[in-house]
């Protein structure tokens, strides 16, 4: 990952001079083989409140990609419309080799068991054990009350979880109510949760936005550095835009429901980038 | 002294602005709001005249009042088995029509929350036929079951259970709406299939206040269950009936006592298992 934060921001295509500040940019070819591609991607809630406004974006396979914008930018609803959590108006995109809007219910379960979601409230079942709710991303290949409840989970599952819990060095707490776990802790449980899960693409909703920022750099150091090790795609947006460019390959900038900033992370500079929020 | 400090002190002296006086401490009712509550008055009014009631009725009622009451104790206890094992099987009619009840008002009130139904048609379905269940009193679920399988203690059996699904039911449905979409929303966002979502996300988190409507649904059937024998249902409602037909009033003292004793038993233990579990 990129930890560079003193150049320039750099546009992947266009003019080679950096602009005072932030335009439409076109849309970055980075990789001969992208995992995701969207384009024109419209959606309008009511008819008439425009969140996304013609979305062009590809992203590559392993790459980690931090998406920032001021809030109403459009980039919950985009991360939302990537496995129609969200259902967009127009446009196409392309996910893991398979055309999203186009997909049944049982296809688009499918095409979601392999997308990791981790959003910035955790989601975690409050009542249940860490361990349980990590069985839980279990639930993306199989069904029955097997992965419901630690209890009546196989010895292999359990010990999968076990393991992902390990990763994120909550192993200790395994059988703690997750209303018990503190903020760092619950996300670290929601990551396991998306390990469990064996996901080829990842989607974070600001995945620390909830923790205080020593907690917020420890549990993001780990998230990123889990997914490099599996080889996983992510996609993350956040409003700490030291982390956007520091956990990163490429920062992309959403304006109104339009990309208006696409740069590689190493070229990018928070000053710059704050340009995104004017 | 400057120009600026000279202004600076004059502001100082000047009384601060005085706050705006606060609204009026109630609001004009608009005259359809108006009407109808002097509407509601009135019935209230018309209906208290015509239950009959009066003071001078009641005052005639007293002496019969406390004839009663001088017969009915001391409470006569030569029949005090007999009554007991009625209690009883009373009890076992409640607990039997409850956990009946509560078994068949689960999946009805899945159907019948919005969120979790898997069409609109089945959701006002299933919520129509719990508030029929509801609404129709348990003494004509237990007069109807009598016609149905005839006297004794199964008919009281059905009318509890009838008349749990339509308390349970709707607080079941609501405990589950009322459930944070979160954990629902992570489920689904890994494909994870409905029923997987409700067993594991949506029942552990309405876990405490099932609990909680089951053990009133429990102490509601109890008491129900003494008023069902009157119509032939079974239990100790027909022992008191005979006893209050035979005017052996101090036998109906002990049938109340024991009932009286039954109920707060299971008041104290619900409220116990209430402050444990949840």
């Amino acid at each position: 990952m990129a930890t560079s934060n003193t150049a320039t921001v750099q546009p992947v295509y266009g003019e080679s001079q950096a602009p005072a500040a932030p335009r439409p940019v076109p849309v970055a070819d980075l990789s001969a083989d992208p995992v995701c591609t969207i384009r024109n991607l419209t959606k309008s809630f009511s008819g008439s409140t425009h969140i996304l406004r013609g979305i062009d974006l590809n992203i590559g396979q392993g790459e980690s990609v931090a998406l920032i914008g001021s809030n109403g930018a459009g980039k919950s609803t985009l991360l939302r419309c990537l496995v129609r959590l969200i259902e967009p108006n127009g446009g196409s995109i392309h996910l893991l080799d398979r055309p999203v809007m186009e997909l049944g219910s049982r296809q688009l379960r499918r095409l979601r068991s392999q997308v990791g979601f981790v959003f910035q409230r955790h989601n975690l079942v409050p009542r249940l054990t860490a361990l349980t709710n990590v069985l839980h991303g279990a639930q993306a290949t199989q069904s029955g009350p097997r992965v419901w409840y630690q209890s009546l989970a196989s010895s292999e599952t359990r010990q999968h979880a076990m393991h992902c819990l390990d990763r994120v060095g909550l192993s200790d707490i395994a059988l703690r109510r997750a209303d018990q776990l503190s903020g760092g802790q619950s996300q670290r449980v929601a990551i396991a949760r998306t390990l469990m899960q064996k996901p080829k693409f990842v989607i974070a909703d600001e995945p620390v936005a909830s923790l205080d920022p020593v907690a917020g750099v420890e549990v993001m150091d780990l998230f990123v550095q889990l997914l490099r090790e599996d080889g996983i795609t992510l996609l993350f947006t956040s409003h700490h835009l030291g982390q956007a460019i520091e956990f990163s390959d490429r920062v992309i900038g959403l304006q109104a429901g339009q990309v208006t900033l696409n740069c590689q992370s190493a070229k990018a500079h928070v000053s710059e980038l704050k340009h995104v929020y004017e | 002294m400057s120009m600026n400090s000279i202004a600076a002190n004059q502001s100082r002296d000047a009384a601060p602005p005085k706050p705006p006086n606060p609204p009026g401490r109630f609001g004009r009712p608009n005259p359809l709001a108006f009407v109808l509550y002097v509407a509601a008055a009135a019935f209230v009014l018309v209906a208290l005249q015509n239950s009959g009631l009066s003071i001078e009725r009641l005052a005639r009622g007293l002496p019969s009042i406390s004839r009663i009451l001088g017969q009915m104790f001391p409470p006569n206890m030569e029949r005090l088995g007999p009554i007991a094992l009625s209690l009883f099987e009373t009890f076992q009619m409640a607990v039997a029509g409850t956990a009946l009840g509560i078994l068949f008002s689960l999946p009805l009130a899945i159907l019948a929350s919005r969120g979790l139904s898997p069409h609109p048609a089945v959701y006002y379905s299933a919520r129509s036929l719990i508030s029929f269940f509801r609404t129709v009193p348990d003494l004509i679920w237990a007069l109807f079951f009598v016609i149905a399988v005839g006297l004794g203690p199964a008919a009281g059996t059905l009318a509890i259970m009838v008349d749990t699904i339509g308390f349970c039911g709707r607080f079941f449905a609501e405990a589950m709406e009322d459930t944070d979409t979160g954990p629902r929303e992570a489920l689904t966002a890994i494909g994870g299939s409905r029923t997987g979502m409700i067993f594991s996300a949506v029942i552990p988190q309405a876990m405490p206040s099932f609990i909680n409507t089951s053990l009133f649904s429990l102490e509601k059937s109890t008491r129900s269950s003494v008023v069902l024998g009157l119509v032939g249902a079974g239990g100790i409602g027909i022992e008191l009936k005979v006893a209050m037909d035979l005017f052996t009033y101090d036998i109906a003292c002990t049938i109340i006592l024991l009932v009286f004793l039954l109920v707060l038993v299971v008041e104290q233990a619900s409220g116990y298992l209430r402050s444990k579990i949840i």
